[in-house]
């Protein structure tokens, strides 16, 4: 079974992407880590196959957490779901979404990462 | 004594003339040259000569007053040697008019002296009167016969002492020339006179025949006497003489410069006047004077007919002038004249107003005025209207930007709530269609046991609580709901979206997009402009990407719909039907084109030259700012050096074509460097 961290600093939003991914939990394993340092934590835990992460957040940015998954864990793919299109990205990452992004996209996107 | 001069003595009357000229010879002192004691007040030109100028023209002065005198004293010779004539012949006759001989009676040989030698000695000089009158010879031949005039009368009056009396006389006469050489000339006469009929004659010079040895010495010194007498005289009348030409030539002189400095004034005052009338009459701002206390205009530049679209003999209607101030601005206008006429405000502020020119341009004026001790107000008009212009797109552009910020603000921060409203309701939908399928299964299972055993409470209960809850409903309705929601959902994710890339707030260089998405987005946010009046029907074409500041180009074809919505409105609002806005996109060669037709009632003729002019508009007070089709052009035209232009109908409508150049930076470039 594929692992997927989710970051992100509003719980409500994470709640939600729980909610909406309800539907795969037979094939993926999703842990939701509150905040940057919470999911620098987790990674430092275990390995994921995927990390979806914020990068505004307040004191440690999705930047900070791609970093680490960059230095610690260069096989796991990094997906940036951001409230803004006008954000720069330092570095590659695998996908950007866009807030609002619809529950479609979102899987679309991680099956063609996952296969 | 010597005449070389032989021709006809000119008077010289040029006072200009500076050459020497030809001075009849009248035998007085070689001239001097006197220097002026007097300075010249003004010199207007070579002053270094001014003084020899002068001498000479006092020179010139000088010798046509000798020879006006000369003329006229030889003039009155004439007179004088003809009455002479006359005269000694009726003195012989009465005298002695018969002589008695031998041979009877004969004319006495007195009256044949003096009707014929009186004769001989006229001939000549009046010859020379009559041909060339105040030549020196002229004078000398007049001296000569009048002192034989006086030897003849003495001669026929028996040699009278009181005859000798002509000679005084006659002398006296001849000082009138002022020159004293004709003196020497006559005494020489009548010395010779003497001397030969003393000799020859006595009778007829001294009245008897032998006169004592000393009395022609006595004769010629009274004679002497009498001549240095009349030649002091004669010297002091010619420096007298002189002295008034000096001053004739001075007071010719200080007119001339007087003159001159009148006529170098007068073109100094012309070249004044008409530079600075040209200063106030050919530029832009428009000068005038009010006077407060007669309440009128006394003065208003004429190049304020262009200002006001009118012609210049309209500007003295001063009722005229004030029907052109707008009507928003006259009420304002006033009590701001009157409160500085009553020293509550300071006039020296400027003062800011619109006017409705003829041919209804709306002209921005900006007055500065300052007023003078005897009421009157002298102001300077400036057209402001295009940096009130720019002022207002620089306040559109600034104002555009922050709703940009803002917008991309508000945008970010909706995006995270609708992303999570958006899972939710996607959840929920999901999950209702499983709980109905989960519920109409537990429904069969609830029959079956009833049908088993109809009295199973727990059955019954379950049927009474789905009646309650009108489960059929639920079932029915629910998914329909959450699907609306989700549509909700999309619909506010789309708004969000088109908010962000119509604002765009950081665009500072141009780059590349895709104008369909553009406009698509821009029409989105402009849907509640026209959602109640018009259906939208677009046809977007393949278009290449187009250079352009996004942000601005969105500004623009917003304008555009907005126009458009409104002349629907006005257009429809009688007959209450939806209207319809056509929006197409074509591509050419080089461009881009966006066109956006409505079906509102077209643009009347007499505004159409106007419909792009900053400030204009036709719609009511309030309504709209007449900027929107100018700052569309301005963006279009000035920013993306597009076009903008319209075809229009009476009572079918409007289309604007909007013409952007695929890589406007590129147009840009060519054209700086074509000019």
């Amino acid at each position: 079974m594929k692992r997927i961290l989710f970051v992100d600093d509003d719980p409500t939003l994470l709640a939600g992407l729980q909610n909406v991914l309800h539907k795969d939990r037979r094939r993926w394993e999703m842990t939701f880590a509150l905040g940057g340092a919470e999911a620098i934590d987790k990674l430092a835990a275990s390995n994921f196959d995927c990390v979806v992460t914020d990068l505004r957040m307040p004191i440690v940015d999705g930047a900070a957490v791609l970093d680490v998954v960059r230095s610690k864990h260069p096989e796991t793919r990094c997906v940036v779901l951001s409230g803004s299109d006008s954000e720069s990205v330092a570095g590659a990452v695998d996908g950007i979404l866009v807030k609002p992004c619809s529950a479609a996209t979102l899987r679309m996107t991680l099956d063609k990462l996952l296969r | 004594m010597s005449g070389q001069t032989l021709s006809q003595p000119k008077l010289v009357r040029s006072p200009t003339q500076s050459v020497p000229i030809k001075l009849p010879r009248d035998g007085s002192k070689p001239q001097r040259v006197i220097t002026h004691r007097y300075q010249t007040p003004h010199v207007p030109t070579n002053n270094d000569t001014q003084t020899s100028v002068g001498d000479t023209r006092r020179e010139q002065i000088l010798a046509d007053m000798a020879l006006r005198l000369r003329r006229s004293t030889d003039r009155m010779f004439l007179w004088l040697l003809l009455g002479q004539w006359l005269f000694a012949v009726v003195l012989a006759m009465i005298i002695t008019p018969f002589d008695y001989t031998a041979t009877g009676r004969h004319l006495h040989f007195h009256v044949w002296i003096a009707f014929g030698f009186g004769a001989v000695i006229n001939v000549f000089p009046t010859i020379l009167i009559l041909t060339r009158p105040g030549w020196w010879l002229t004078r000398h031949a007049n001296a000569v016969s009048q002192m034989l005039w006086s030897g003849v009368l003495i001669a026929i009056t028996g040699g009278r002492v009181e005859t000798h009396f002509h000679i005084f006389a006659s002398l006296g006469v001849l000082a009138l020339y002022r020159d004293w050489k004709v003196l020497p000339t006559a005494t020489g006469v009548v010395v010779v006179d003497h001397l030969l009929r003393g000799v020859l004659w006595p009778d007829s010079v001294y009245g008897v025949g032998n006169p004592e040895w000393w009395v022609f010495f006595e004769h010629v010194a009274w004679i002497l006497v009498m001549d240095v007498v009349l030649i002091v005289a004669v010297i002091r009348g010619s420096s007298e003489m002189k002295r008034a030409a000096g001053r004739e030539a001075r007071l010719e002189r200080i007119n001339a410069t007087i003159e001159a400095t009148i006529g170098q004034r007068t073109t100094e005052l012309k070249e004044s006047t008409s530079r600075y009338r040209d200063l106030v009459e050919n530029t832009a701002a428009v000068a005038f004077e009010y006077d407060v206390a007669r309440e009128a205009i006394v003065y208003i530049a004429p190049q304020a007919a262009r200002l006001f679209d009118c012609g210049v003999e309209q500007l003295a209607n001063q009722r005229f002038l004030e029907s052109m101030i707008h009507p928003d601005d006259r009420v304002s206008l006033f009590g701001e004249l009157i409160a500085r006429g009553a020293k509550e405000r300071p006039w020296s502020d400027p003062l800011d107003f619109r006017i409705v020119t003829l041919a209804q341009r709306i002209v921005h004026v900006r007055v500065f005025l300052s007023v003078t001790s005897d009421q009157r107000v002298r102001a300077i008009a400036l057209d402001v209207t295009r940096q009130r212009q720019l002022e207002t797109d620089l306040q559109h552009a600034q104002k555009l930007e922050s709703v940009g910020r803002l917008a991309a603000g508000v945008a970010h921060e909706i995006n995270t709530p609708i992303q999570f409203i958006g899972d939710s309701v996607v959840f929920m939908a999901s999950a209702i269609t499983d709980v109905v399928d989960v519920l109409e299964k537990q429904g069969e299972v609830v029959k079956r046991a009833l049908a088993l055993n109809p009295d199973d409470a727990l059955a019954n209960a379950a049927v009474a609580a789905a009646n309650a809850a009108d489960l059929e409903y639920i079932v029915a309705e629910a998914p329909k709901a959450g699907e609306r929601a989700r549509d909700g959902v999309d619909r506010v994710s789309t708004i969000v979206r088109s908010m962000k890339v119509f604002a765009h707030p950081d665009s500072a260089e141009m780059e590349p997009v895709d104008l369909n998405h553009a406009l698509t987005t821009t029409l989105t946010i402009a849907r509640n402009e026209y959602r109640y009046i018009a259906d939208l029907d677009v046809n977007l074409g393949e278009l290449p990407p187009v250079t352009c500041f996004v942000g601005e180009v969105n500004q623009a074809i917003l304008n555009i719909i907005v126009n458009a919505s409104h002349a629907i409105a006005d257009a429809h609002q009688v007959s209450g039907n939806r209207g319809k806005i056509t929006v197409t996109t074509t591509a050419g060669d080089d461009w881009a084109e966006i066109s956006i037709r409505d079906t509102g009632g077209g643009i009347p003729d007499h505004v159409r030259d106007r419909v792009f002019d900053p400030f204009f508009t036709t719609k009511d007070v309030g309504k709209g700012t007449g900027q929107g089709l100018s700052i569309a052009r301005s963006i279009i035209v000035d920013r993306h050096h597009g076009s903008l232009r319209f075809e229009t109908e009476r009572g079918n409508g409007t289309t604007f074509f909007l013409r952007l150049p695929l890589d406007a930076s590129a147009r840009a470039r060519m054209q700086q460097e074509a000019a």
